[in-house]
């Protein structure tokens, strides 16, 4: 299987279609424009050819996406939080300015969401996110499907997530036997997994 | 002869071309972004960063709501269509709609609160978590608070002038699906002043009136 394979952006193209003439698979012919990516050996040769750049290789695999600290993905949290409490006050409102202050808000929250560690559908957190939600009977068959077509491109490990039992202090991440409550100073002994 | 640029976009006003920049009317705006003229900075002087309150409490933990799974999975059916994944993509709009019509009530449903919120972002949220990912050396979440920062603030300027002149849901509304800016008129900029993607990315607002 090629490394890279060819896709062709379909409001870029312009019909020239010298992606036929130079396909030596004809992954390019098909009826509704969809590069087959079964047959293409991701040589390049379309991408080349094609007069409009509708063309181009994407990898089969991509890499993880870069890291984020953990206390930047809980700050973009924050926000992420404070635009989908505008998206949603703007969706009680009927008004077409507020149907497009809720739009504006919720492309804000996605760009968010994404930097925020949930760029790729391939990402570990995706995998855990799916994971997370299999067992919701209204949804099941739909989240099934995508764990079955997608395949992480990193290894998902699972977070660790520990309570403390007198103040409620909420710690991710490993619990090591000298670790003592921030909040309210207890010991690791206080704290239950969840 | 001074140079004045508008800190939302960037858009330089020549007062060689332009005329004298004070002269102009209090009314004037930014001709791409809109912004009022007090967005607009002298070119060569060095802006005081205004003083922020970045000492506000950050969530500690993080569990999402179900608009923001909503959210997380509209945003990962466009991840699916730029890789021109179909299927999945459509698993995952089905998905962020599931997810949207389970969503939780909203917190008011008054537009006052709206504003205020958004205003909170712009002068306390968004500064604060500017520091943390600058004390971090993150570009990525560095470039989303920068656009995130100026669609906020062309929102919170057109909210304001909404409060005073309803008429403004009469003209043409779009946003650019790439960053969320809001553009009212008939007279798109050819690019998106804050994002700069080509402005055939902008969908039109319908309906409303």
């Amino acid at each position: 299987m090629s490394k890279s394979y060819a896709v062709r952006n379909i409001a870029l193209c312009t019909k020239d279609c010298l992606c036929l003439y130079v396909c030596p698979t004809g992954a390019a012919d098909t009826e509704n424009s969809i590069i087959d990516m079964e047959k293409c050996i991701g040589c390049g040769a379309c991408a080349n050819a094609c007069p409009s750049r509708a063309i181009s290789l994407v990898p089969r695999e991509f890499p993880p996406q870069q890291r984020h600290d953990d206390e930047v993905l809980l700050a973009m949290n924050t926000l992420l939080s404070s635009k989908a409490n505008q998206e949603n006050i703007a969706s009680t409102i009927d008004s077409k300015l507020a149907k497009a202050i809720e739009k504006s808000n919720r492309i804000m929250a996605e760009d968010i969401i994404r930097e925020a560690g949930y760029m790729l559908p391939q990402s570990a957190n995706t995998r855990t996110f799916l994971e997370s939600q299999v067992d919701n009977p209204d949804i099941k068959e739909i989240v099934t499907e995508l764990m079955s077509l997608i395949q992480p491109n990193e290894k998902v490990v699972t977070k660790e997530i520990w309570t403390c039992s007198i103040c409620g202090y909420i710690h991710t991440g490993e619990m090591s036997p000298d670790f003592t409550c921030p909040l309210c100073k207890q010991p690791a002994s206080a704290f239950t997994k969840s | 002869m001074e140079k004045w640029k508008c800190s939302i976009c960037g858009y330089i006003h020549d007062e060689q071309e332009n005329g004298l920049f004070k002269e102009l009317p209090d009314e004037y705006v930014c001709p791409l972004c809109k912004a009022e003229k007090s967005a607009f900075v002298l070119v060569g002087e060095t802006v005081i960063k205004k003083e922020t309150n970045t000492n506000i409490l950050l969530k500690e933990f993080y569990e999402f709501t179900n608009l923001e799974k909503s959210i997380l999975c509209s945003n990962l059916a466009r991840g699916c269509q730029k890789q021109y994944l179909e299927r999945e993509a459509s698993l995952f709009t089905q998905l962020a709609n599931y997810f949207h019509s389970n969503k939780e009530n909203a917190i008011s449903n008054d537009f006052v609160n709206l504003v205020s919120l958004n205003k909170f972002d712009i002068d306390s949220l968004i500064p604060t978590i500017e520091a943390v990912s600058t004390k971090h050396n993150d570009r990525g979440a560095l470039r989303a608070l920068a656009w995130n920062q100026k669609v906020s603030m062309i929102s919170y300027q057109i909210m304001e002038n909404y409060k005073k002149d309803k008429t403004l849901e009469n003209q043409r509304i779009h946003v650019c699906t790439i960053c969320g800016f809001i553009y009212i008129g008939d007279s798109l900029p050819e690019l998106c002043p804050i994002c700069k993607v080509p402005n055939y990315k902008f969908e039109e607002i319908k309906g409303g009136l």
